[in-house]
């Protein structure tokens, strides 16, 4: 009796600690046994998930992702979305990739395999096979577990849109059958879009995996078991908690190091691996350092890196498909060995996708129906990072003598935006591809830049930090953030997220004129006799001796549809200065000064603060015009043109 | 003749004839005026009154680079088609000025009398422009053969390197195989601009109107020849990238904040396009004189033109 009362004790008191260490509530629950099959291009897997169901409601299906088989055929909606090309690459018909169920049992042992059911909840496209619903035999009670066993097997396609192999490189995401997730009562399951990443609950992964000896390999999470087997096989057990992916990669020609990163404020402790490909051992500083830079930076911004490790792989040149992307606890990047030093492209891709990390992987936005929590937050992280670390006008390019900032490139994108989606929106729903990046990614990065401008740095870091405490480990929506941003800065914000997050509306103010006209004491009023009229005439010469009025006038106006409050440098030719305020409702604002002296100038937005607006260029206007620029891009170009005619003429 | 003879007298003529570098400067100054013209307007009308103007004048500045590229899309426009036309026009102008050069060069080269013809200039110059702009012409269009074959050429040796360096060999021999496919392209791209040459040259010093036949025979010339025609073509070629690497020294001394830095930096730019309109005529001198030893009996074989011409000093 006493031994068992202290053993209650001692499960209680576990139990408790795992509950207290738990940093999210643990929906899924995952162990997978998986092997690489190298000459299959695929990969066998058992799949034990245990799922809790926490409505309140009972529930008596569940859905699935079944990623892979958007590369099944050209009939899926991914392939039909995107004709078969996803970020220049284009799939390889030779080597298509899917996924297949081969058992399906609950707890029981009862067979579900035939109530699985493929289903197209974004557009009843018959065709794709990426959703797949199973109806339970009973349904599991609110706040009650379901334990399935899983068995599947996985052909990669050659590396296309973040997965498949390359020779020997296998980059496995997205490969198992992963559960959907069940949110404010319905399933939340959507089809995999050429324009949307994705959207899963937190658990604990326990995954084994079984390739070549050979093969080097990285995966979600932190290494706890290796084994060789005696068929020149290796098994390397991964286990981590509070993630809600898993995805993992080998490859023969990586070369692993390992380094580990540590902070005091906040604390941070944490071991980078980087498996970087053998062609690319000249970018290994850059790439650790730049790791280095992300995890420093997104840490006392936002919030301590939590994890215990974080792995960054290198994929070769031709399999760099898969570059470019996150998952929990593991990205990838992108190098070439011979790309130059003033080229940040590899710092920039590690420190956007280790970002992803916070706004995709830590706090779990749905990337399917509001990317930009994501892909937004996270490019407006970015290019805060991109400056701090390589300079705030040269942080992506600085090339003979060339020199672009990370803003710059984002910026550009927005007001060359044809404007036909708002930012918020279900990812597969924009207009095109572009209208999706330029969206979900530029234009919300340059609107965050935007309210920072507006709130004040402090203010804003306030707002970033708040938001990323509450919403870790849980799924916010847009009116999260804008409630959280509007109670860490004390304002009402409404109207400035019900414009630039709701509406595919432009922003664009110009200074119209400006003019100082000489004010000349008139005689010929109408009212005045002779006498008056020459009395009044000999007033205006003496007055005239004393000093020449001038009326000057500055007309500022809105030209776009959006509105933003707005201050206007004025400057005189005296020194003297101005700044107005104006809230920016109105389509124009004329303001008028009587001076003894002519206006020199008039800015807008003379801080550039509004990041947002679409002409940068009509911003200001200058009393006396300044030619010497175009003269002297002119002749350059024109020299230029002469010798590319002189070159062709030899 | 020996290469560096043949390299030495084209450098030391063409510095005698200031007349006729100026004449090819002033053609192309000429069309590179107008593109001027165009993105003066352009940049103008652009910048109007902003103030962005005065932070260009310091430093480039993308954020204009990319309002220009988005709100001027129609100047931008008319520049390009601007530029397809002016391409067009240099192509006939060039011909023309290849035939002045090439029949003022093989003139001085027949008579005894060098001083004779640069009192003359003008006459001599554009009467030969004009005599052989027909032919060169005719070689413009033939050389479409050689350029198609050269091609065809080109991109059989690719699929040649592709067996060794193509996608599958690894990044580091496929950037490698870039960097060798490049001067692949270049090396064919002299070849035929060296055949061409020697083919002007053949139709001026022989005053032949078989401009086919020439290029056929120049062809052969050039792969009798090769080793010595390449050396004196890229001993040629190599003075040009030393005075190319001069100005860009000079030009990075030049900050272009006000109007004198930007007429001095304009001004360099006119020198530097007048030095490679006197490589322009060292070019056709040095090949004309290696050229000539294999006509030694150009005088009685030319027509009796180039005699009463060169004597009527």
């Amino acid at each position: 009796m006493k031994k068992s009362i202290i053993l209650a004790f001692f499960s209680l008191f576990a139990l408790g600690h795992a509950c207290l260490a738990a940093l999210s509530q643990h929906i899924v629950d995952y162990r997978i046994k998986a092997k690489l099959l190298p000459e299959e291009k695929a990969v066998s897997g058992q799949e034990t998930l245990t799922w809790l169901n926490d409505s309140d409601q009972p529930v008596s299906e569940l859905q699935f992702h079944l990623y892979l088989n958007a590369f099944k055929d050209s009939s899926s909606t991914f392939m039909k979305e995107s004709g078969g090309a996803h970020r220049g690459f284009k799939a390889d018909k030779q080597d298509r990739g899917y996924v297949a169920i081969t058992k399906l049992l609950d707890a029981s042992g009862t067979d579900l395999i035939r109530t699985l059911e493929y289903i197209h909840p974004d557009d009843w496209n018959k065709d794709d096979q990426t959703v797949v619903r199973v109806r339970l035999p009973k349904p599991v009670p609110p706040h009650k577990k379901i334990t399935l066993h899983i068995e599947f097997y996985s052909k990669l396609p050659k590396v296309f849109a973040r997965s498949g192999f390359y020779k020997n490189f296998f980059m496995v995401s997205q490969w198992f059958p992963k559960i959907g997730v069940l949110w404010n009562g319905k399933w939340n399951c959507h089809q995999y879009h050429l324009n949307s990443e994705f959207f899963a609950d937190f658990g604990v992964y326990e995954v084994e995996l079984t390739v070549p000896e050979e093969h080097v390999v990285g995966a979600t999470g932190k290494r706890i078991k290796e084994v060789k087997n005696n068929d020149k096989t290796k098994t390397y057990t991964y286990y981590q908690e509070d993630i809600h992916d898993f995805a993992w990669t080998a490859c023969p020609d990586f070369v692993e190091y390992k380094e580990r990163f540590s902070l005091d404020t906040p604390p941070v402790d944490t071991e980078m691996i980087l498996l970087i490909h053998r062609s690319h051992l000249n970018q290994k500083e850059r790439y650790l350092s730049s790791l280095k830079n992300g995890i420093e930076f997104y840490s006392q911004n936002y919030g301590a890196y939590p994890y215990p490790t974080i792995t960054l792989v290198d994929p070769p040149f031709f399999g760099s498909g898969a570059g470019g992307m996150e998952y929990p606890t593991l990205f990838t990047s992108m190098a070439i060995s011979f790309i130059p030093k003033g080229l940040r492209f590899p710092e920039l891709v590690t420190i956007h996708e280790f970002g992803h990390g916070y706004w995709y992987g830590i706090v779990g936005s749905n990337e399917f129906e509001e990317a930009w929590l994501d892909e937004g937050i996270n490019s407006y992280s970015e290019v805060k990072a991109m400056a701090r670390y390589y300079g705030k006008e040269s942080s992506v390019l600085d090339f003979i003598g060339l020199k672009v900032s990370d803003f710059d490139f984002q910026r550009a994108q927005v007001i060359n935006s044809g404007r036909m989606d708002p930012v918020v929106k279900n990812s597969w729903e924009y207009f095109s591809n572009g209208s999706y990046n330029l969206n979900a990614y530029s234009k919300a990065a340059v609107t965050l830049l935007t309210l920072e401008n507006y709130l004040g740095e402090e203010v804003m870091s306030r707002v970033m930090k708040t938001y990323f405490e509450r919403w870790k480990f849980r799924h916010p929506t847009s009116k999260d953030f804008i409630q959280v941003a509007e109670e860490a800065s004390g304002q009402d914000l409404g109207w400035f997220f019900d414009q630039f997050l709701y509406s595919p509306d432009k922003l664009d103010y110009a200074i119209g004129s400006i003019r100082s006209l000489p004010l000349e004491e008139t005689e010929d009023k109408f009212y005045l006799d002779e006498r008056e009229r020459a009395e009044k005439k000999s007033q205006s010469k003496e007055a005239g001796k004393k000093e020449k009025m001038f009326r000057n006038e500055v007309v500022v106006v809105r030209k776009g549809e959006l509105f933003f409050p707005q201050e206007i440098l004025v400057e005189f030719e005296q020194g003297e200065k101005i700044l107005e305020k104006w809230d920016g409702k109105e389509r124009w604002k004329r303001f008028v000064y009587l001076r003894p002296y002519k206006l020199l100038s008039a800015h807008l937005d003379p801080k550039n603060k509004v990041l947002l607006d679409a002409n940068f260029k009509n911003n200001s206007i200058l009393a006396k015009r300044n030619r010497l620029s175009s003269l002297k891009y002119a002749l350059k170009l024109m020299f230029s043109f002469q010798n590319f005619l002189s070159f062709g003429s030899f | 003749m020996s290469v560096l003879k043949s390299y030495r007298q084209g450098i030391k003529e063409a510095a005698s004839q200031p007349k006729m570098i100026f004449v090819l400067w002033l053609a192309n100054f000429i069309l590179g005026s107008i593109i001027f013209y165009l993105f003066y307007g352009a940049f103008s009308r652009a910048l109007g009154n902003s103030a962005v103007a005065e932070g260009l004048l310091r430093k480039f500045d993308f954020n204009f680079l990319v309002e220009f590229l988005t709100y001027h899309q129609e100047s931008i426009a008319t520049i390009f088609s601007s530029v397809f036309v002016l391409i067009l026009i240099d192509f006939l102008v060039s011909t023309f000025l290849f035939g002045g050069i090439l029949f003022t060069l093989t003139l001085r080269l027949k008579s005894s009398d060098p001083e004779s013809e640069k009192r003359r200039f003008a006459p001599i110059f554009f009467q030969g422009a004009g005599k052989f702009f027909g032919r060169f012409f005719r070689l413009l269009v033939y050389s479409l053969l050689l350029w198609i074959s050269s091609l065809i050429l080109y991109l059989l040796l690719n699929l040649f390197i592709n067996i060794f360096a193509g996608l599958d060999a690894g990044e580091l021999v496929f950037f490698y195989s870039l960097w060798f496919r490049l001067a692949i392209a270049l090396f064919i791209f002299f070849l035929v601009r060296m055949i061409l040459d020697y083919t002007r040259i053949k139709i001026a010093v022989e005053d032949s109107p078989k401009v086919f036949r020439s290029l056929l025979e120049m062809i052969k010339f050039v792969f009798k020849k090769l080793g010595k025609t390449l050396a004196l073509y890229y001993l040629l070629l190599l003075t040009g990238v030393v005075f190319f690497a001069i100005f860009w020294a000079l030009k990075l001394t030049i900050p272009q904040e006000s109007f004198m830095t930007i007429v001095i930096a304009f001004l360099v730019g006119q020198l530097f396009i007048a030095s490679q309109a006197w490589l322009r005529i060292a070019f056709q001198q040095a090949q004309l004189v290696f050229y000539s030893p294999v006509h030694q009996e150009l005088p009685e074989s030319s027509p009796q033109e180039y005699k009463n011409e060169g004597l009527q000093s």
